[in-house]
């Protein structure tokens, strides 16, 4: 980028440390770019009511990306979020105070689905690494599995939730912050002290970038793929009930969509697909430039037939502007 | 010892297989489907169950299945072939078409294979029914006049002015296009309505709400909006309650969903439409049943009875409840009276 760039003087005049923070954070500056122009020409972007709403829809995607960004780290890919988070949505649905089941278990339906993607998220991890079925094949068949599962359950008829404790989780407000933000911050702090701050973590960049050299290395790479896609999956287990809070009801469906956002997210974030690339903060950047890019079309009440080139075209030009082309090896 | 052992393996399982074939064109029977989009969506859901409780009650539930297409219009006609071929061409079909241009080539191959079939919903205009001797009927649903009363309903609740807003479904689905329709058509009479746009949410709750979300930024001051179906209506809803507006923004929607009809009777939402699914397809299968089993003269039915519109009916605060115990206990359909809801 440095070398393209036309405006040296201005650029060698910036302190060093902002001149590093720029070229490896692309993403980022993009975002702030975002930001301004929009601030300047979108009606109402800058306002408090729309910062509020844009922190209540990137919530999610936070989460989401954040543990998908892990999965392409790694260097694999995980199509299942949208029917394991769909599933644990059905399932915190049924057992909390609904119209449909007599089950009320409050908060304690939140362990519970966790716990059915932790089992969804190791079984794509121990089929991928024994079984040796490559990771976007057996989480694709997963993910339709598990949404299959959730529509057995409901036979096709959302659950109604009766449970407003469990709707705080994303109605609630904590000084005008909504709640299921706070939670999305909480999860990427955890998953991005997993990814830095304990070998495990480490290890996942080092098996995207080179799987062979870390397993001549005689560390367990099976080991760690199955730990990340269970942990993943717990994730998703907890967006599934985000999604309870969020939609009032239980449905495989509530998910849709999820999974090529996460996706997007991260790559716009500047993960690279080929894995050993990238961290936890670019997938939330991704994250927020989707976000604000949809915010933006709406307020702007650009045609809907349009849309979705436009937001197209953005995402192409953000994403080459901003990629680090000497860090991919690979393009696939 | 081993190759004798293999051998006779060989012939027991061939002889099994060849006595199985025996029994079933002995029988015969009837296999009874119905061709849906997905059971993931209420609607569908609820026409498979339609046409499995027609089965149920002839005693015909094991020769029943219901063929998913999961939205691919190519799975769904190799589904329906499928089953044709296992059933030796003794099939009926109830069949709501991914997209309504599928309908011809679905038409095609029932024709050829001599089996009976009903349609829903989807088919395009210029499609006629009386060129395929095998299509009993065509039961498209009143969506226009759905789209027309749910939209007056709720301008009227508006008193006829203030800002409205759109939710629309996929839009290449007839049912998207012809409710839509409807409420252009009921905008006509209300000069002092302001459209401040629409959003295509593809039938989607979670993309509705997004939407919504995003566009009470921009137009704090929303009256009403209007859905082209239920799942929509109630994300609608979800985005206004959680700026506490749920309730005091009017929205209507259609499909008459069990969460929708609940909203209602919370007071968040204002009306919606049914066009009782299990009855559609009940019916559709019964009549091609009927068909195949010689009970009614396709080629005898006037042009009116093999393309028509079944009327919906609309639900609001007023029928609710009716409503509700109507989806709780669904009541009992006489399969025999095929034309009990028809009109010219």
């Amino acid at each position: 980028m440095t070398r393209n760039w036309r405006h040296r003087a201005i650029w060698k005049s910036m302190p060093p440390q902002l001149r590093i923070f720029i070229e490896n954070n692309p993403s980022f500056v993009a975002c702030i770019v975002l930001c301004l122009i929009f601030s300047l020409f979108v009606p109402k972007f800058f306002s408090i009511s729309n910062l509020v709403n844009i922190l209540d829809i990137v919530s999610l995607t936070m989460i989401t990306a954040s543990t998908m960004g892990l999965v392409i780290m790694l260097g694999s890919i995980d199509l299942s979020l949208e029917g394991i988070s769909g599933l644990a949505c059905v399932v915190a649905s049924v057992f909390v105070r609904n119209a449909m089941t007599p089950f009320a278990i409050g908060y304690w339906a939140i362990p519970i689905a966790i716990l059915v993607g932790m089992i969804g998220g190791l079984i794509n991890g121990v089929i991928h690494t024994y079984v040796k079925i490559p990771s976007f094949m057996i989480t694709f068949c997963m993910g339709s599995i598990m949404t299959g599962v959730g529509v057995l359950i409901i036979k096709g008829v959302a659950v109604v939730v009766r449970d407003d404790s469990i709707r705080w989780l994303a109605l609630g407000r904590i000084f005008g912050i909504p709640f299921s933000f706070i939670i999305a911050v909480l999860i990427v702090i955890i998953l991005d002290l997993f990814h830095k701050k304990t070998i495990h973590g480490r290890y996942i960049s080092m098996i995207g970038g080179d799987e062979g050299i870390v397993r001549d290395l005689g560390i367990n790479v099976r080991k760690i793929k199955i730990v990340l896609f269970g942990l993943v999956g717990m994730v998703y287990g907890l967006v599934g009930v985000l999604l309870v809070a969020k939609l009032g009801s239980g449905h495989p469906y509530n998910s849709w969509d999820m999974n090529f956002e996460a996706i997007s997210a991260c790559l716009i974030g500047g993960i690279a697909i080929t894995g050993g690339v990238g961290n936890i903060g670019k997938a939330v950047v991704g994250s927020f430039i989707i976000v604000i890019l949809k915010n933006g079309m709406i307020l702007l009440n650009i045609d809907p037939y349009v849309q979705a080139g436009i937001v197209g075209v953005i995402t192409i030009a953000i994403v080459a502007l901003t990629i680090d082309r000497e860090k991919i090896t690979i393009l696939k | 010892m081993k190759k004798v052992l293999m051998v006779i393996v060989v012939v027991l399982m061939m002889a099994t297989l060849f006595a199985a074939a025996q029994r079933e064109v002995e029988t015969k029977p009837i296999y009874l489907a119905s061709s849906i989009r997905n059971l993931a969506n209420a609607y569908h859901f609820a026409l498979a169950e339609g046409a499995r409780l027609f089965a149920r009650s002839i005693g015909q539930e094991g020769y029943f299945q219901v063929l998913a297409s999961e939205g691919s219009s190519e799975k769904q006609l190799n589904d329906i072939k499928a089953l044709v071929a296992k059933s030796g061409g003794n099939a009926v079909f109830h069949i709501d078409p991914n997209e309504a241009i599928d309908v011809i080539a679905i038409a095609r191959e029932l024709t050829a294979a001599k089996c009976y079939f009903v349609t829903n919903y989807n088919k395009p205009e210029d499609v006629d029914v009386a060129d395929y001797p095998y299509w009993v009927t065509h039961m498209g649903v009143q969506s226009e006049g759905c789209g027309y009363a749910t939209a007056k309903a709720l301008l009227s609740k508006i008193g006829g002015r203030g800002k409205v807003f759109v939710l629309r479904g996929m839009l290449g689905n007839n049912a998207d296009i012809e409710r839509y329709a409807g409420f252009e058509r009921a905008l006509k009479e209300f000069p002092n309505v302001q459209v401040i746009g629409w959003e295509s949410a593809d039938w989607l709750k979670q993309r509705a709400y997004n939407i919504v979300s995003n566009k009470l930024i921009s137009d704090p001051d929303l009256a009403a909006i209007w859905s082209a179906n239920d799942d929509m209506a109630a994300g609608a809803i979800e985005a206004l309650r959680a700026k506490g507006l749920n309730g005091k923004v009017v929205v209507t929607g259609a499909d008459a969903t069990p969460e929708m009809l609940d909203l209602i009777k919370k007071g968040d939402a204002l009306m919606t439409a049914s066009a009782d699914p299990y009855w559609q397809a009940g019916i559709g299968l019964a009549m091609a049943y009927a068909a195949q089993t010689g009970k009614l003269d396709v080629a005898a039915l006037p042009a009116t009875k093999r393309n028509w519109r079944t009327p919906m009916v609309m639900v609001d605060a007023s029928n609710v409840d009716e409503m509700l115990s109507m989806t709780e206990n669904p009541p009992k359909i006489d399969y025999t009276d095929f034309w009990g809801r028809w009109s010219e």
